[in-house]
């Protein structure tokens, strides 16, 4: 179709204001993008389409109108179509069956309950980092003379790994994490991670 | 009765020091059933869960979850509870079966204690692929190989039939009555074998190693960096022991013939006549226990 008025409507375009959208958006999209990815949309969310309960009667009627119209055709084509048929029937048979084998039932249930914990199950997850961890980091970020002999850089990687899983672990369990196996395996990496301190104090 | 309630008061003191928090638990219940077919494995991607896998019967994978939210509020881990996802899905050959925290963007950061409980009933012939984080994992009965990574989540494997692999962080493993062959690799871990019928290898890293051979466990290979590791052999013993502790200690009965080579290496052997299998030990930084 011709534009009448192109020159018109190119100038009006141009005239438009343009519009940056806000940066946070990009990274909110990442992150859906992310999950998507890491995700796949399960087959069960999909939503389900029933037919109107008319359509078979619909199709029936159809085939009877068209059956009398062609005969002969029918008489050549019988077996042909019917042999159609028949595979059509034996595919659709084995995919439902298959989708029967396969498909997920289930149910979904909530319920909510009081559990009474002991404050010094909790107290490992509020402790706040000794000082002298902080110094041991400073010293290292700093470039003093002894962060460099090998005992001692062994001893701070080493130290560096359990402050990173005491960390990943602290953020599992929360403020309110109750289960005494995994406090009882902070407290432990704690104690490690003491003991290595002390060793490090005693080097500076 | 004023001395009776004054006793009883002085029994109460001592509880009325030891506070208390109360936590409000939701819980939400998801049973799932799936067709399994032989040739399809099993794909278990855990967090924060307690996962217990156990054979059933017929040709279907039963999960059962239980994701809980506990908070001293009860509005905030209702909120929490619903940041569970819950996934059991066929893909390929594959029956996966998650259970994460996700995040909707925009949504703060759930500040309840999240924890999930998965019971999977499965074919036993069924392999069994699992992957946990900060929780444990109970597997039982089954027939198939296995293969399982965790960090800090405790592994009990008990009367298992197909080979097993195990990478643990953090997370102890217990294994007994295993009759395929059993790979272990361990940090920060301590792991436990008992009755196993079959080849095993142990690699530790700053844990213990407990093993329990016995007439029907093959050849035998432990690898200690700063673990210590204890055997305990069957009386007499079935094996030819090989053991080697660089910087450690060797601490074996008199029926061994130990050596040193060099300053800091301690050997001891226990030479058997007749074709038997090897069990063999090398540790540094960590001491080695025959008893």
């Amino acid at each position: 179709m011709k534009e009448l008025n192109h020159d018109t409507l190119q100038k009006a375009l141009r005239q438009l204001p343009a519009y940056e959208p806000p940066a946070l958006l990009w990274d909110a999209l990442e992150t859906q993008l992310d999950l998507d990815s890491a995700m796949p949309v399960p087959s069960e969310n999909l939503p389900l389409h029933t037919p109107p309960a008319d359509i078979w009667a619909n199709i029936e009627a159809r085939l009877e109108q068209e059956a009398p119209a062609a005969p002969a055709l029918q008489s050549r084509r019988g077996g042909l179509w019917w042999r159609r048929l028949s595979a059509a029937a034996a595919v659709v048979l084995l995919l439902g069956a298959g989708w029967w084998a396969m498909r997920t039932e289930g149910f979904e249930s909530v319920e909510v309950h009081q559990e009474i914990v002991d404050n010094r199950l909790l107290e490992p997850l509020q402790e706040q980092e000794d000082a002298a961890f902080e110094m041991v980091q400073h010293l290292c970020r700093e470039q003093q003379p002894v962060c460099q002999v090998p005992e001692f850089r062994n001893l701070k990687s080493e130290l560096d790994e359990l402050t990173e899983a005491r960390s990943s672990l602290r953020e599992a369990l929360g403020a309110y994490g109750n289960d005494p196996e995994l406090v009882g395996q902070l407290v432990e990496i704690e104690r490690e991670r003491s003991r290595i301190l002390q060793t490090l104090v005693t080097m500076i | 009765m004023q001395k009776l309630l004054i006793y009883i008061t002085l029994c109460l003191l001592p509880l009325a020091g030891a506070a208390q928090t109360t936590l409000q638990v939701v819980t939400k219940t998801v049973q799932k059933t799936v067709g399994w077919k032989p040739g399809y494995e099993l794909e278990i991607n855990g967090e924060k869960a307690e996962v217990e896998v156990t054979p059933g019967s017929g040709n279907n994978i039963v999960v059962r979850a239980e994701l809980s939210a506990r908070h001293p509020m009860l509005d905030t881990a209702k909120i929490d509870v619903e940041g569970w996802k819950f996934v059991v899905s066929t893909i390929g050959k594959k029956v996966y079966v998650r259970a994460y925290v996700g995040l909707p963007s925009g949504k703060r950061l759930p500040t309840s204690n999240l924890k999930a409980k998965i019971v999977i009933q499965a074919p036993p012939s069924c392999p069994v692929n699992l992957a946990n984080k900060f929780g444990k994992a109970h597997l039982e009965r089954l027939d198939a190989p296995i293969v399982l990574s965790g960090e800090f989540c405790s592994f009990t494997l008990l009367q298992l039939k197909g080979s097993v692999r195990i990478d643990s962080r953090y997370g102890n493993i217990e294994g007994t009555a295993i009759q395929g062959k059993v790979d272990v690799q361990s940090k920060r871990a301590d792991v436990a074998l008992s009755q196993i019928h079959a080849d095993c290898a142990v690699r530790s890293e700053y844990g213990k190693v407990w093993v329990q051979p016995d007439a029907q466990t093959g050849n035998v290979w432990i690898q200690g960096t700063k673990s210590d590791v204890t055997v305990d052999l069957p009386q007499p013993p079935q094996h030819n022991v090989f053991l080697t502790a660089e910087y450690g200690n060797v601490s074996v009965p008199a029926a061994f013939q130990q050596s040193k080579s060099g300053e800091n290496t301690n050997r001891a052997v226990l030479s058997q006549q007749g074709t038997r299998p090897v069990l063999t030990v090398e540790t540094n930084f960590g001491s080695i226990t025959v008893q």
